[in-house]
């Protein structure tokens, strides 16, 4: 084995056996540095007779370069090691659970509402409101429901010493648009409502919407129109069973209950009440300085409960009161 | 209404099923409510006679009977009712039978005699809550078939919900009447009533002083009746069936007539009567005993029924307990009458009541019903507890009846407002079928006159309900709305602006909760001087006064939730509070919240600390800043009731105070059961104008670096910061964009009695790169003004 042999395959084993990045430039600087080994050959080249001075030349920079081509192997090889070292010295529990901020809720109420009111948006229906605290005439007068008329009897009212009382309904909030707004009107009127009446499916406090769409020339046929798009977008089922039957309302007549077919776990199938509407009464639009012969109008009404409680599928009313949080913190506007 | 379907069909009878029928009636605005089967099976009970009956030979209180049932050879029976007696037709519950309560007939030895069935009380067939004795059947059943097919069991009971409007429903023939004109099928005629009204039977006078209230009144005496006389089982069933209990052979025919024809009708003890009868109002504070026991006090607007001393029954609502028929009664009075409705609404509710018979004066009897049903009932109780009638009295006063009405409908109207094709004809012959007299006035109007059962028959408008109910709902059409679309815009954009602020709570943790609008009493005072609104009827003490303040909802809901192990609260409610003005009250909508507990959720890597109030003003603070508003908001320190002093601030937009932050006062936690936690509470008013999001206008920034300088500051500890940062302000450097706290410290190295403050400063030029002179300048120009206004020392 010539002495250049010998020299790569002492730098081999040595380059083999560095195992670290600081051994291994000790053995480049041992052999390629300046002063290194093989630069020395190097520099041994030109005391050669010229004629093998070429092929001297060509061996000590082939094992040159051999060396280079081991060192940075190695070099590439110790590199990998160290960084999957430091990572491996960092590597963290992923597992544990992350730092999160408390989560808020919406009430169940307010999604729903806010469903309905983007819902009959659609439609050319905005916002109104009036005040809880009413006077008979709001309530009660304006809306045909005279004094001593059975259908008080129906609404347990609370009343104050006054004579003023908490609105039973969001119906009076038609009344009061109709006063301050001239026709063509498209209103829906949200809000708080109370009856004298607490048990699993009645709370004192409870939450109505109100619509009245008064216009030259609207029909039965269009209230229902806009009373199956309604359903059928809160449901997001077009499919969804609807019916209307003959009612009672002292300020519509027409007047209609509105049924959807209601599908429990099993299956069966029930017509469930989830609203009341119909053509605004004659005798609304007298209280209210409407001329009948001019304009015809349609109201509907709806329990925000209820069409929650569908929705969602809660069971008991009374939990949308209790601001128990294991209830609350289920809503979300996901759905 | 609870009424028989076999009764129904008695009088109009359509191909329909019990089930199809009921949805019929749904469909046609009388809704069902509900069907239940009229009996048990009773499988196993079967008539039968007692041939034989002979006392027990080792018992006193029991008989043994031998049962007749049709078949050859007896059945033996032990039975111990009092009622028991030969040739009594019996139900027999045979052996192998299972009773509604559950009771199973097996062979037995009774004190050693064989007993193979039992005889059977009304009770255990489960035809009566409650039954004295064996129930007696009428003799002409025929021995050994069942009970079920005897009594006629076999029937359905239908519960319908009738709206105020459809009084005329209120009654087998009502109801039969618009399943007759439903599914055109022919309807019953009246049952005919022969009276043999006899001269020598006396007969009482009758003065109706209110004449507009009682426009019509018949009367009559029965006398020799046997008002003992049993109640025949097949009109006890027709009650029960309908929902009325069965009290003596008078009241039943009363009632029965009732629930037939719609009249409510009264009968009085002609002995406990002194004299003629008068229909007049009450004197005020008359006394009278109501037929439930109850003594009332009347007033002067309620109608009453009397004799020449005293008020024997509250007119169409319920009668007297003295003057009621018992069953020893020998002469009666019976009365029908018409009483208008608008007098009767309202008067059963002053006393608490609600009877048959009000409920249907309330909303309406037919006026011309009234001596038809006296004949009526006077028969039934000549049939069934014998007696002689007595000349009818009958004081109509006609000017105060109900007229007819002629109505005119427009049939282009109708189609207008229904969207639906109409022809004359078929609208006139809707309105024949419903008993009006039409009459066509032009190729497009009719005339129509209602019958006098239909009290909501009365406009144009009535009649087009009528239209679209005999159509069907179902079977209008349906068309779209048409809508503009600036309508849509303007529509979307109305209900947006609470909901964002909703939704920007919810996204910084927030619980939105929904409390009731009344509360305690004492609860309303607790943040106000001033009393709430106080309910006149509250549904209970707790919830009796309308709140003052949204706090003590949120208060009690916090409560309730740290009794349920809950470690952190962040509620918030969009609501209204209530406050009592000179003139009126004012609702007045607020954003309210109530922060407790811990700041965040717990976590393997984070300590946990309770929720404070710089938490909450930094909630605020956003808000205000996602509302942009918050250039104009100011937080002033301030006290409030309810509130700790040393922890409250004003809240104030462009000056005005719109609300409030602060910790709960000690004694107000506890009071809420939430002593020794800190309690963190906001309100602020808001309108939707307020919340709609304020135009973004974009603004550059300089190109320039900043430079950031900091400030170390010796102040009184007393001293706000808000103070440090107003005089600067109040410099107005142009080139300073920005001073924030980042430091207060008390303690080692600063005097007691004084709080270090740093302060951070950031100047910036947009036309330059700041110089150091000019650095130092406005530097200085603050530390001089801070030590001029608020006597503040730089540190080091």
């Amino acid at each position: 084995m010539s002495e250049l042999d010998q020299l790569l395959q002492t730098a081999s084993e040595q380059i083999t056996a560095a195992d670290n990045l600081k051994i291994l430039d000790d053995i480049r600087v041992h052999y390629l540095g300046k002063k290194g080994v093989v630069t020395e050959q190097l520099k041994t080249l030109g005391k050669l007779p010229a004629e093998e001075r070429k092929s001297a030349g060509q061996r000590i920079n082939q094992v040159k370069h051999a060396i280079q081509a081991l060192l940075e192997e190695r070099g590439k090889t110790l590199q990998a090691e160290a960084i999957a070292a430091k990572l491996a010295s960092e590597a963290i529990d992923v597992t544990l659970p992350g730092r999160r901020s408390s989560r808020g809720s919406l009430h169940p109420v307010s999604i729903t509402l806010q469903r309905i009111q983007s819902i009959f948006a659609n439609y050319g229906f905005s916002v109104a409101d009036g005040p809880e605290i009413e006077d008979d005439f709001h309530n009660f007068e304006a809306l045909n429901i005279p004094p001593h008329h059975p259908a008080r009897a129906m609404h347990d009212t609370f009343y104050f010493d006054d004579g003023l009382l908490l609105r039973t309904h969001t119906s009076s909030v038609q009344i009061r648009t109709m006063q301050e707004q001239a026709p063509p009107i498209r209103i829906i009127a949200p809000g708080r409502v109370y009856r004298c009446d607490s048990d699993v499916t009645h709370s004192p406090m409870f939450h109505q919407v109100e619509g009245l769409c008064v216009d030259p020339d609207v029909n039965f046929a269009q209230l229902k129109g806009l009373v199956i798009e309604f359903l059928h977008t809160f449901f997001d089922n077009d499919q969804l069973g609807i019916r209307f039957r003959p009612s009672y309302f002292p300020f519509t007549e027409p007047s209609a209950e509105v049924d959807i077919e209601w599908r429990d776990k099993d299956g069966n199938a029930t017509w469930l009440e989830v609203m009341g509407c119909g053509m605004v009464h004659p005798n609304v639009f007298d209280k209210v300085g409407i001329d009948n012969n001019k304009f015809s109008g349609f109201a509907f009404g709806l329990g925000v409960e209820r069409l929650a409680m569908l929705y969602y599928g809660v069971r008991d009313l009374r939990m949308f009161y209790e601001n128990d949080l294991r209830f609350l913190q289920q809503f979300s506007e996901r759905g | 209404m609870k009424f028989s379907e076999q009764w129904l069909r008695e009088w109009a009878n359509p191909n329909a099923t019990t089930e199809q029928l009921g949805q019929a009636l749904t469909m046609a605005g009388l809704e069902l409510d509900g069907i239940e089967v009229a009996a048990a099976a009773l499988d196993g009970v079967v008539v039968a006679r007692i041939d034989a009956i002979e006392r027990h030979p080792d018992a006193d209180k029991l008989q043994v009977c031998s049962l007749n049932t049709g078949a050859a050879k007896p059945e033996q029976v032990v039975c111990g009712a009092a009622n028991a007696r030969l040739g009594l037709t019996v139900a027999l519950a045979t052996v192998g039978t299972t009773l509604p309560n559950g009771l199973q007939i097996k062979a037995a030895e009774l004190r050693g005699v064989a007993s193979n069935g039992m005889l059977c009380s009304l009770a255990e067939l489960g035809l009566a809550d409650e039954a004295e004795g064996i129930l007696e059947l009428g003799s002409d059943l025929a021995l050994g078939q069942s009970l079920h097919t005897a009594l006629a069991l076999d029937d359905q009971i239908f519960d319908i919900d009738l709206t105020p409007n459809r009084a005329d429903c209120l009654s087998i023939l009502g109801v039969a009447r618009e399943v007759s004109a439903l599914y055109q099928v022919a309807l019953s005629d009246m049952p005919e009533s022969i009276v043999a009204e006899q001269a020598d039977v006396a007969s009482l006078s009758v003065t109706v002083e209110a004449q507009d209230a009682c426009p019509r009144y018949c009367g009559r005496i029965i006398s020799d009746i046997d008002a003992s006389a049993e109640t025949p089982v097949w009109m006890r069933e027709r009650l029960r069936r309908g929902g009325i209990r069965s009290i003596n052979i008078v009241v039943d025919v009363c009632n029965y007539v009732m629930l037939e024809l719609g009249q409510p009708m009264h009968a009085f003890d002609l002995d406990a009567l002194a004299q003629d009868i008068q229909v007049r109002y009450a004197r005020d504070a008359e006394k009278l005993k109501l037929l439930d026991g109850n003594q009332i006090t009347l007033k002067a607007d309620q109608l009453v029924i009397a004799d020449a001393d005293k008020a024997l029954a509250l007119a169409g609502i319920m009668g007297g307990l003295d003057s009621a028929v018992q069953s020893s009664s020998r002469q009666i009075f019976l009365e029908s009458a018409f009483f208008d409705p608008i007098t009767i609404a309202g008067k059963a509710r002053m006393f608490g009541l609600h009877t048959d018979s009000s409920h249907r004066f309330e909303r309406g009897v037919d006026p011309q019903l009234a001596p038809i049903a006296l004949d009526r009932a006077t028969a039934l109780i000549q049939q069934l507890a014998g007696g002689r009638a007595g000349v009818k009295t009958e004081a109509m006063h006609a000017a105060s009846m109900p007229q007819p009405v002629e109505i005119m409908l427009d049939v282009r109207r109708a189609q207008q407002r229904l969207g639906v094709e109409l022809t004359l004809d078929q609208v006139k012959q809707m309105f024949v079928g419903l008993h009006c007299e039409v009459r066509e006035d032009s190729a497009t109007r009719l005339s129509v006159m209602p019958p006098s059962y239909r009290f909501d028959m009365a406009i144009e408008v009535d009649l087009i309900e009528e239209i679209a109910r005999l159509i069907g709902y179902d079977q209008m059409p349906v068309a779209p709305l048409p809508t503009d679309a600036n309508a849509i815009l303007a529509a979307a954009s109305s209900s947006q602006s609470a909901y964002r602020l909703r939704q920007e709570l919810a996204a910084m943790g927030y619980n939105e909760a929904v409390t009731f609008s009344f509360i305690e009493a004492e609860y309303a005072q607790v943040f106000s001087a001033q009393a709430g609104k106080a309910l006149a009827n509250p549904i209970s003490a707790d919830l009796s006064t309308m709140r003052t303040s949204v706090w003590p909802g949120l208060c009690l809901a916090a409560s309730y939730n740290l009794k349920r192990q809950q470690s952190s609260i962040r509620f918030v409610e969009l609501g209204r509070k209530y406050l009592p003005e000179a003139e009126g009250i004012s609702h007045c909508d607020v954003v309210a919240g109530l922060v407790v507990g811990e700041a965040n959720p717990r976590q393997w890597s984070q300590s946990t600390r309770n929720l404070d109030f710089y938490d909450v003003k930094g909630d605020l603070e956003s808000i205000f800043e996602e509302l942009g508003v918050s250039s104009r908001i100011r937080f002033q320190s301030t006290e409030a009731q309810g509130l700790h002093p040393g922890k409250t601030v004003a809240i104030l937009l462009d000056g005005d105070t719109i609300g409030t932050l602060g910790v709960l006062h000690p004694e107000v936690a506890s009071q809420f059961n939430m002593a020794e936690r800190e309690v963190i509470v906001f309100e602020f008013e808001w309108s939707l104008d307020d919340l709609k999001a304020a135009r973004i206008v974009f603004d550059t920034w300089s190109k320039y670096p900043a430079v950031n300088r900091d400030l170390s500051l010796l102040v009184d500890e007393e001293l706000p910061v808000q103070a440090l940062l107003d005089a600067i302000s109040g410099l107005h450097i142009a080139s300073l964009q920005q001073v924030e706290v980042f430091s207060i410290y008390q303690g080692e190295g600063v005097p007691s009695s004084q709080k270090s403050i740093s302060l951070s400063l950031i100047l910036q030029d947009f036309s330059s790169t700041l110089t150091d002179k000019q650095i130092e300048q406005s530097v200085s120009e603050i530390v001089s003004e801070l030590q001029n206004k608020c006597k503040a020392q730089l540190r080091n």
